[in-house]
């Protein structure tokens, strides 16, 4: 038997015990029944897929499939009255802590990536040489595991005797070393998956605690659980997770005036990562001025933040690790309205289009008096790390899975949207993004590679659309990245639906009544404004988009360049390489790098491209206007061409 | 202006720009032919399905589906899928009006009526071959009229409706005077519930005419039950027979074992009707398919239409039975004649565990297991459909043979084969040998006969009602076609293992099977068990 097969009848019978304790009587009995029906759908759709000559990859269909039955579950708990099922924030945990056990295996067929192997090192030079010098692992012939790096990070630290300390902080590593020693890289995962468990629980307790009632909280948990950004950081070593555990723990300590376990849970978010003190301090300010806690407590949590600081500048001799305190200066306005609309906007790194449920929970912003205390608190908590974050090249997580540098904040984001939904019921927006959220979560946990891509611009369902129909719908995603027309047109439209949330309040019933078929042929019709939009040949022309068919080249920067977002980059052609695209014809101009010039021939035209040795030039192209596919060819030399644009 | 009529008015409109929305999408997709005919009808149903269930937690869940389709269409490239998908939609819709209005007790005849017509006509109306309009649509409107009969006087249950629409979608499209099928059905309803017998008599008789020879009996049967049973006690057993009645009209061992084990069940609840049910279909299984399938519905039909209660509890299983047909709607032509194998697999499962629910204490762990089982065993089922084939492109007449020289050496070998001019061939008759050659010349003799290797053509429309075989036993497919043309191919697949490596095949028509009867030998694959 195949391992996604196993996988799926063993979480089908652990998923069934789960159900039989969290349901009761005939309720219960109803799900069996409902239960069996799913899974003997899918296996009419499994005969019936050889009928229709269909195959679909073994482990997208077993992420779907145990989708579907968690979906099934959460149904009946949905819609279950109180007497006919048994929950607590506990059993939740529990619950998702075997979901993300079963997601191991799909996660653990696959090298590790980005940040994972990094911390892993670290745990075995703590367990093996008792300290946290790297030099002898990545010296020594012999690997300590499978994916170990061979070579440090562009960064590091290096120490005055030629120490290799990691840009990571160690605490990570130090919390993974019992799950490392019992079972390598499967027993780290399994710390963090419990890390994962934990913040389910913990988030769960304090939409309890926050007045969420429990019909909204359960419709809106198994979104945040195995949805985006949580699914995809719970099985994996990234210091995310654990920070959203630690911050929620804190906050819902200071709201109840937990001593002990406010200053455990901020001491652990500072030192998970130097960054993080950016949050704690807004807490630790506000826990230092009230007067609901004691004076030992007021004083002595200002020891978290220190502790972070001192034991970084022990190991590594400076304080600040691998930042500078000009990171700290104010910036440009335009990099504020980048960074912040990008981690709203963008179509590869933010959340409209990578969680998209939180969207609902930046809206609630906008009731920002009404929303629950808890998020009020962490919310505000972080903002002065938000206004940090956006203003820096990689507000976008650079080489990781979406949504990186928000994780933490997302219980936070959850519990105002639950707030929304509860007052607006926007449910065909829930519904869809339950759906959209379902296509990512099965996309990022069978296929997880694609959860790690460069900065381009483009985004995954932009890339297989173009692809599709070999034209540009990635300039149809709003990009901030590579900022587009989109991206204003989005602004423009999240500034509005902000402002209309805030002011309006729909009170005429009639008005309530026909919101949903408005709603579903609305949606209907952005669709198809979508798709006829992306048909057609967009002004510019970026040539390392997926939708040009290509003979030949390389992307410029190579993809594992490091930083490699900071670059300008291209498609980079050499003699006899060719492209071919849509496009709507006229004058237009091409810009380019070529450092000893070349001859090129666009549609049939040729013309040579002057040298600009390492800078980039640009070259003005007139082509016989109307729509249709251009075919550029470079005849000799070589050449790196960005984009081609319409002159207006 | 009323409140009422804004929100009708603003029902018309949204349901109008879907519509157009779906339509250009599919356009723009690339989308030609009965595809792009059946979505935006569909999305005129799934709005309707919306209006029905307004009121309800309902109306969010069958909206979105919607825009899903619109999603469906524009990202996925496969036209199959995007059906399968699209199917998947409409039936959730209507399973969702179905089952909300059923089991609040608001499925009354008005709305029974338009929500059947409206699911219908995406069955028999999408893709209907040329100058068969007027018999489709004689079929749809005979339905709704079976409806209005079968609930006359008393509420419509989903267990009515489900019969009704199973009629609708299984009546055959040739030849033309079947179309009257359903009004047939009517007037033995009516017959049966009216105390002045001799216009509805009439009426039965001269249908009964219409229809041709094989509804003579089923008018007698139709009379005699309603004069037997007068108080059948469930409107839920004759319902859930369906599935199982047309599972077993597909005459697979496996399917009418699990159809008798679903029939225990259903006896203990309701004994007059599961008994009678079980005579009807032992009896229809001697007939040719199309007439098993006629006579299993009809039977159906006849001992709904006597039912009292007004029991809803089982209106969920009802809608998703109607929901397993309405998703494959792309197919529907295939669906008259085969209902498509898989589904009703999983039909027979889900009666199999209904089954198990009245036999153990706590059905709970059976049902989880069984579904599992049915899992694995679906997945651990050759897929003959996805092999991948030597062509051998061989067409034999009777008394000739082909040998096939594999490129590959193994000990099982795979045939795909269809048969031309074979529709009178009853299922069993001996069609051709199979002989395997070792690699050290000693023969291995294997038998083919009809319901293994079945007609091309067999399962199209224009012969489904004459054939003597119906689906093959394993049937390579593919489904051909879209909407009411559709069908599926009569090739099938066999397999023979021997205990030796296999040098050469050789297949020899008989030649007794008269003049332009054909064999086509499709392709071959020798592999190691």
């Amino acid at each position: 038997m195949s391992l996604p097969l196993l996988t799926a009848i063993a979480f089908s019978l652990v998923l069934a015990l789960f159900a039989q304790r969290s349901l009761v009587g005939r309720w219960r009995n109803s799900h069996a029944l409902a239960d069996a029906f799913v899974t003997s759908l899918m296996a009419g759709l499994v005969l019936l897929s050889t009928l229709l000559e269909i195959s679909v990859d073994p482990w997208i269909a077993f992420v779907a499939f145990a989708l579907i039955k968690l979906a099934l579950l959460f149904t009946f708990l949905v819609f279950g009255s109180p007497d006919r099922i048994r929950w607590s924030a506990s059993r939740a945990g529990l619950l998702f802590f075997v979901v993300y056990a079963f997601m191991l295996p799909a996660s653990l067929q696959h090298p590790m990536n980005g940040d994972e192997p990094y911390y892993l090192l670290l745990t075995d030079s703590m367990v093996r040489d008792l300290d946290v010098d790297l030099a002898n692992q990545y010296a020594g012939a012999e690997r300590p595991f499978a994916d170990a790096p061979s070579t440090a990070q562009e960064g590091d630290p290096v120490g005055t005797a030629g120490e290799r300390y990691s840009r990571h902080e160690p605490f990570l590593s130090l919390l993974l070393i019992p799950g490392y020693l019992a079972g390598g890289r499967f027993g780290a995962s399994l710390i963090l998956v419990l890390f994962g468990a934990l913040l389910v629980r913990s988030t769960m307790r304090m939409m309890e605690e926050e007045g969420v009632p429990q019909r909204t909280a359960l419709l809106l948990l198994p979104l945040f659980a195995v949805g985006p950004p949580i699914v995809f950081y719970a099985t994996r070593i990234w210091t995310e997770v654990p920070a959203a555990f630690f911050f929620v723990e804190a906050v819902r300590a200071i709201r109840h005036r937990r001593s002990g376990r406010m200053l455990i849970a901020l001491a652990a978010l500072c030192l998970l990562q130097l960054r993080f003190v950016l949050v704690a301090i807004v807490l630790i300010v506000r826990v230092s001025l009230s007067r609901q806690f004691p004076l030992w407590v007021r004083t002595g949590v200002l020891a978290a933040p220190l502790a972070a600081v001192l034991l970084i500048w022990g190991i590594t001799g400076t304080p600040l690790h691998i930042h500078e305190w000009w990171e700290l200066l104010p910036r440009s306005p335009e990099r504020y309205a980048t960074g912040a609309f990008g981690l709203l906007l963008d179509g590869a790194a933010g959340l409209a289009f990578q969680a998209p449920i939180y969207l609902l929970g930046v809206l609630g912003i906008a009731r920002w008096k009404r929303l629950p205390e808890g998020a009020r608190l962490g919310l505000s908590a972080s903002v002065i790390y938000l206004l940090l974050l956006v203003i820096r090249d990689e507000w976008h997580g650079g080489w990781s899975p979406p949504l990186r540098y928000i994780v933490f904040l997302m219980p936070f984001l959850l519990l105002s949207a639950a707030f929304v939904l509860e007052r607006s019921r926007a449910w065909i927006f829930t519904g869809l993004a339950a759906i959209w959220t379902a296509v990512l979560t099965v996309r990022g946990i069978a296929v997880p590679w694609t959860l790690f891509r460069i900065a381009d611009g483009e985004n995954l369902a932009g890339i297989h659309l173009s692809t599709l129909y070999g034209t540009d719908f990635s300039r149809l995603f709003p990009s901030f990245i590579r900022p587009n027309s989109a991206a204003l047109v989005g602004a423009a439209i999240a500034i509005v639906a902000f402002v209309l949330y805030a002011v309006l309040r729909l009170e005429s019933e009639t008005l309530q009544r026909v919101r949903a078929p408005v709603a579903a042929a609305f949606a209907a019709s952005v669709f198809t404004a979508f798709l006829v939009l992306g048909k057609m040949p967009g002004p510019v022309v970026h040539f390392e988009d997926a939708h040009l068919w290509r003979n030949n080249g390389a992307v410029e920067p190579p993809p594992y360049t490091v930083a490699r977002f900071r670059f300008r980059g291209g498609w980079s052609m050499g003699s006899g390489d060719e492209v071919s695209f849509l496009y709507r014809g006229g004058e237009s101009r091409l810009h380019y790098r070529s450092e000893e010039g070349a001859v090129i021939s666009i549609d049939g035209l040729s013309m040579s491209l002057a040298p600009t040795g390492k800078a980039w030039g640009e070259v003005t192209v007139t082509l016989p206007a109307g729509e249709r596919r251009i075919d550029t060819r470079v005849t000799s030399g070589r050449v790196v061409i960005d984009r081609m644009e319409a002159v207006w | 202006m009323k409140d009422s009529t804004i929100e009708a008015i603003v029902w018309l409109v949204a349901t109008g720009i879907a519509a157009t929305a779906t339509l250009l999408a599919a356009r723009a997709a690339g989308m030609e032919g009965v595809p792009v005919e059946a979505l935006p009808p569909a999305v005129v149903v799934i709005m309707l399905c919306g209006w029905l269930v307004r009121d309800t937690r309902w109306v969010v869940p069958v909206l979105v589906q919607v825009p899903m389709i619109v999603a469906i269409v524009g990202t996925i490239s496969n036209d199959s899928v995007r059906m399968l998908g699209c199917g998947v939609g409409l039936a959730f819709a209507v399973g969702a009006a179905l089952f909300s209005r059923a089991s609040s007790g608001g499925l009354d005849r008005f709305t029974g009526s338009i929500l059947l017509a409206a699911t219908l006509m995406m069955f028999r109306l999408i893709g209907v071959p040329q100058g068969r309009w007027m018999e489709s649509v004689l079929i749809v409107a005979g339905c709704v009229v079976l409806l209005a009969a079968i609930a006359h006087g008393r509420n419509l249950t989903a267990g009515h409706w489900l019969v009704v629409f199973a009629t609708g979608v299984a009546v055959p499209l040739y030849p033309s005077r079947l179309a009257v099928v359903p009004l047939l059905f009517s007037a033995i309803v009516w017959l049966g519930r009216s105390s002045r017998i001799p216009t509805p008599l009439a009426t039965v008789v001269v249908l009964a005419i219409v229809a041709g020879r094989w509804a003579w009996p089923l008018a007698l049967a139709g009379a005699a039950i309603h004069l037997a049973v007068r108080r059948p006690r469930s409107a839920e057993a004759p319902a859930t027979f369906l599935p199982g009645l047309w599972a077993s009209s597909i005459q697979s061992v496996l399917r009418t074992a699990a159809f008798v084990i679903a029939g225990a069940g259903a006896v203990k609840t309701a004994p007059a009707a599961g008994v009678i049910a079980i005579a009807l279909i032992a009896g229809g299984m001697l007939l040719r398919p199309a007439l098993a399938i006629l006579y299993a519905i009809a039977a159906a039909v006849l001992l709904v239409a006597r039912v009292e209660s007004d029991d809803r509890r089982h209106a969920g299983p009802a809608a998703v039975m109607a929901s397993l047909m309405i998703a494959m709607f792309a197919w529907s032509g295939a669906l008259i004649a085969t209902f498509p194998l898989p589904v009703s697999s999983l039909a027979v499962g889900v009666i199999v565990i209904g089954a198990a629910a009245t036999m153990f204490r706590s059905a709970v762990w059976p049902t989880y297991v069984l579904a599992l089982g049915a899992l694995v065993a679906a997945l651990f089922l050759p897929a003959p459909g996805a092999l991948e084939l030597e062509p051998a492109n061989a067409v034999l007449r009777p008394g000739e043979s082909v040998n096939l020289t594999p490129a590959s050496t193994g000990n099982e070998a795979t045939l795909t084969i269809s048969g031309g001019n074979l529709l009178g061939m009853r299922a069993g008759h001996p069609v051709a040998d199979v002989d395997v050659i070792s690699v050290r010349g000693r023969a291995y003799r294997r038998s083919l006969s009809a319901g293994e290797v079945n007609d091309w053509a067999g399962l199209r429309q224009e012969h489904w009602f004459v054939s003597e075989h119906g689906v093959p036993s394993r049937p390579v497919g593919p489904l051909s076609d879209y909407g009411a043309s559709s069908y599926l191919i009569g090739a099938g697949s066999i397999e023979i293992a021997t205990p030796e490596m296999i040098g050469l095949i050789r297949v020899t028509m008989r030649n007794d099977l008269g003049e332009g009867a054909a064999l086509h030998v499709d392709g071959f694959r020798v592999g190691t068990r």
